[in-house]
């Protein structure tokens, strides 16, 4: 059984790339075979992301066009042996792809892979419009702020009107300090807003620059973030796993506070 | 009283402004609502009320609330005192007066 996910937000720069690069490494430690698709024609950075720009050869365009097979454009991440990238084209743009043309490509994909993450472009035209085409199910990623959280209610909404089985929402660059001040949004009034399911929240975190930086996953560095994707991936294989709960005053509330201090 | 003051200040803050905010935006824009048509039901609305009395134009202030979803107009009206006015209250027959006053 394979399972083809969407991580769109409508927005730019909440944190889809990273998102889209951390749940296909957390897929792969929990032993899953994993591909993640770079969707954005034109603009690709999922394989800085991971580290891998330096092994480039072939990329999506390419296995639509027929220049080369899905085998060939697939890279292998450097840490683990089941998770691969399909970067895109640096030197098209989204016009080169269509709809049907990405449904073809996760078919052939999901007979190779138990999931398929595609990185969704910013924005709602043609190539959010190509990443949706193909999926099973959306996550919606969004920051507690006004901008990213009214354009994800404007995503789920193209997403239902596609019908998009099921969509979930992560909640990115919590500061539960801030929270607690008054001066954010809390995880439920963004819930609440949105009307979605929860699939996961993601704190403030260094460590997502670093390790970004340095083109390798969170793992192994014991950060908040990382502890959230972990839950995240748990959860999308079926997992029941409670939400780190920022809402409990006392506790992990004032585990985290601390923790940004230092 | 300083307590009190600093409570009805964190009432305020900027995530529950933003909450409000964004609460309103989203409420329109579900209904399918740009601000266009938001603004000719502000209008048809003017309209439909300076026929019985005087509306602030400029004041006119229209809110939506969720939960139950609820429109709120705030509509300041001119003039009330103005012995016109007065009268055609007390007669209840608007339907005479259609022009503007």
């Amino acid at each position: 059984m394979s399972e083809v996910i969407v991580v769109t937000s409508g927005k730019g720069g909440v944190g889809k790339t990273t998102t889209a690069a951390n749940i296909g490494t957390g897929l792969a430690m929990l032993g899953k075979r994993v591909a993640v698709v770079d969707t954005d024609i034109g603009l690709r950075n999922l394989d800085v992301v991971m580290g891998l720009e330096n092994r480039i050869v072939y990329n999506l365009v390419d296995v639509i066009y027929g220049n080369c097979r899905l085998k060939q454009a697939l890279i292998r991440d450097k840490r683990y042996n089941d998770l691969y990238l399909l970067p895109s084209a640096q030197t098209k743009d989204k016009t080169a792809v269509t709809p049907e043309q990405m449904v073809k490509l996760t078919e052939e994909m999901s007979s190779h892979f138990e999931y398929i993450i595609l990185d969704c472009p910013a924005g709602i035209e043609q190539g959010f419009k190509n990443a949706i085409a193909g999926a099973d199910r959306a996550i919606v990623v969004t920051t507690p702020e006004v901008s990213a959280i009214r354009d994800a209610d404007r995503i789920i909404g193209l997403l239902e009107a596609n019908d998009i089985g099921q969509i979930d929402l992560i909640i990115n660059r919590i500061r539960p300090d801030m929270i607690q001040k008054g001066d954010m949004m809390s995880v439920d009034d963004v819930i609440e807003i949105l009307a979605v399911r929860l699939l996961g929240i993601i704190p403030d975190d260094q460590q997502i620059v670093i390790a970004t930086n340095q083109g390798v996953p969170l793992s192994g560095r014991n950060s908040p973030a990382e502890q959230g994707y972990l839950n995240i991936c748990r959860r999308i294989t079926g997992e029941d796993v409670p939400f780190l709960t920022f809402d409990v005053k006392k506790g992990i509330f004032r585990k985290m506070t601390e923790l940004f201090r230092n | 009283m300083l307590f009190m003051a600093r409570n009805s200040l964190a009432k305020r803050r900027s995530g529950s402004v933003a909450r409000n905010r964004l609460k309103n935006v989203l409420l329109s824009e579900r209904m399918d609502q740009s601000t266009d048509t938001m603004l000719m039901m502000k209008n048809d609305l003017i309209q439909a009320l300076d026929k019985y009395f005087p509306v602030d134009r400029a004041g006119l202030q229209i809110q939506f609330q969720q939960e139950p979803p609820v429109m709120l107009a705030r509509i300041p009206i001119l003039n009330l005192h103005t012995p016109d006015i007065e009268h055609a209250t007390a007669h209840k027959s608007p339907s005479g007066r259609t022009g503007h006053p």
